[in-house]
C-alpha cells in the first residue's frame, strides 16, 4: 500500500479540546444524533410500560406469545456483530483495507442474519410466523406495540446493514479512513444497545400473574 | 500499537484482541443471564423485573463505556451522553412513582 494511501486511512489527530479532548465535531454530532435518537426509542418504551401497566390483560387469549430463545440467538448475533466491528476500526486503523472490508463484511452479515430472524419472526419462513399465528397489528396494545417497537429497531439494523455496505463499497474502492469506521461502529453498537433494552422490556418482563 | 492500545473500543481507541473477546465474553454472559433469569427464575414478578432491569442498566452502561468507547472520553463528553440516558429513567421512575400512588388511591379510596 502508498504511503499516501496509508495515510488516508490512518485516524486523523485533532487538536485537543478543553471540553471534549481529541473527538472530532463528526464523533460529537454522531453522539447528539444518537442521543436524540435514543429518546425516541425511550418514548417507544415508556409508552409500552404505560400501556403494559395499565392494562387488565395484556395478552389476550388466542394470541402467540413471544419465543424467547429464537430472540436471544439473534441478540447473540448482534453481539458478535458489535465485536466485529470494533475489529473493522482496528483493522481501518492499522492501515489494513483487505482486513477492513473483511470485518464490515461480516458486521453486514450478522445484520442482514439479524433481519432475517426478524422476518421469520413475524412472517415466518420455515414455521408460520406471528401474524399468521394471530397477532395482528391493531388488534391489541400487545400486538401493536410489539411491532412498532421491533419494527422502529429493525429499521434501525437496515439502516445500519446500509450504511456498512456503502463504506465496504467504498472501502473496495479505496480505502477509507479509520474515523469513518469509528462513527459507523457508533451507530451500530448503538443498534445493538438498543437492541438489549428492547429485548429485556418486550420479550423478557413478565406479566403479573399472566402468560 | 494495538499491543498497547487503551482499551475503548471504536473510540478512536483500539482494542487488542484479548480485550474484544473479553467485550464478547461479557455480552454473552449478561444476554445468557437475562433469559436465565426471565425462563428459569421462579421468583415474584417483581422480583423478577427487577433482576432484569439491572442486568439491562449493567448491559447498557457497559456498552456504553466499552464498545462505545466513553470510558476514554472526557468528562463533559460523559456527561452530555449521561444526561439525554438519565432523563429517560428519571421519567420511568416517575411513571412509576404515580402508578403506586394510584393503586395505593384506588385501594385506600
Amino acid at each position: 500500500m502508498s504511503s499516501a494511501a496509508h495515510d488516508h486511512a490512518a485516524p486523523v489527530i485533532w487538536p485537543v479540546d478543553r471540553q471534549f479532548g481529541s473527538a472530532r465535531p463528526a464523533k460529537l454530532a454522531m453522539w447528539i444524533f444518537l442521543l436524540s435518537d435514543w429518546l425516541s426509542f425511550a418514548g417507544l418504551l415508556l409508552a409500552y410500560g404505560i400501556l403494559r401497566a395499565n392494562s387488565a390483560v395484556w395478552r389476550l387469549p388466542g394470541q402467540p406469545g413471544l419465543n424467547v430463545p429464537f430472540t436471544a440467538l439473534l441478540t447473540l448475533v448482534l453481539a458478535v456483530s458489535s465485536v466485529t466491528i470494533i475489529r473493522a476500526y482496528d483493522a481501518a486503523a492499522a492501515g489494513n483495507r483487505k482486513g477492513t472490508s473483511l470485518w464490515l463484511a461480516i458486521t453486514a452479515l450478522g445484520g442482514i442474519l439479524f433481519l432475517t430472524g426478524q422476518y421469520a419472526e413475524w412472517v415466518g419462513i420455515l414455521h408460520p410466523g406471528l401474524l399468521k399465528e394471530g397477532l395482528v397489528f391493531g388488534q391489541s396494545a400487545y400486538a401493536s406495540t410489539f411491532y412498532v417497537i421491533t419494527g422502529f429497531h429493525g429499521l434501525h439494523v437496515m439502516a445500519g446493514c446500509l450504511y456498512l455496505l456503502v463504506t465496504l463499497a467504498r472501502n473496495l474502492r479505496h480505502a477509507v479512513g479509520a474515523n469513518e469506521v469509528e462513527l459507523l461502529g457508533l451507530f451500530w453498537h448503538f443498534v445493538d444497545f438498543v437492541w438489549n433494552i428492547v429485548f429485556v422490556v418486550v420479550y423478557l418482563i413478565p406479566t403479573p400473574g399472566g402468560p | 500499537m494495538s499491543s498497547d492500545a487503551e482499551a475503548g473500543g471504536t473510540s478512536g481507541h483500539r482494542m487488542t484482541s484479548t480485550q474484544t473477546a473479553l467485550v464478547l465474553a461479557v455480552l454473552v454472559v449478561l444476554t445468557a443471564l437475562e433469559v436465565g433469569v426471565a425462563m428459569l427464575f421462579r421468583g415474584p414478578s417483581g422480583l423478577v423485573t427487577t433482576l432484569l432491569f439491572a442486568l439491562a442498566i449493567a448491559q447498557a452502561a457497559y456498552f456504553a463505556l466499552v464498545a462505545m468507547g466513553l470510558r476514554a472520553e472526557t468528562r463533559t463528553m460523559k456527561k452530555l451522553v449521561a444526561l439525554p440516558l438519565g432523563i429517560a429513567a428519571f421519567y420511568s421512575l416517575v411513571l412509576i412513582a404515580e402508578a403506586l400512588w394510584r393503586a395505593v388511591w384506588r385501594v385506600t379510596g
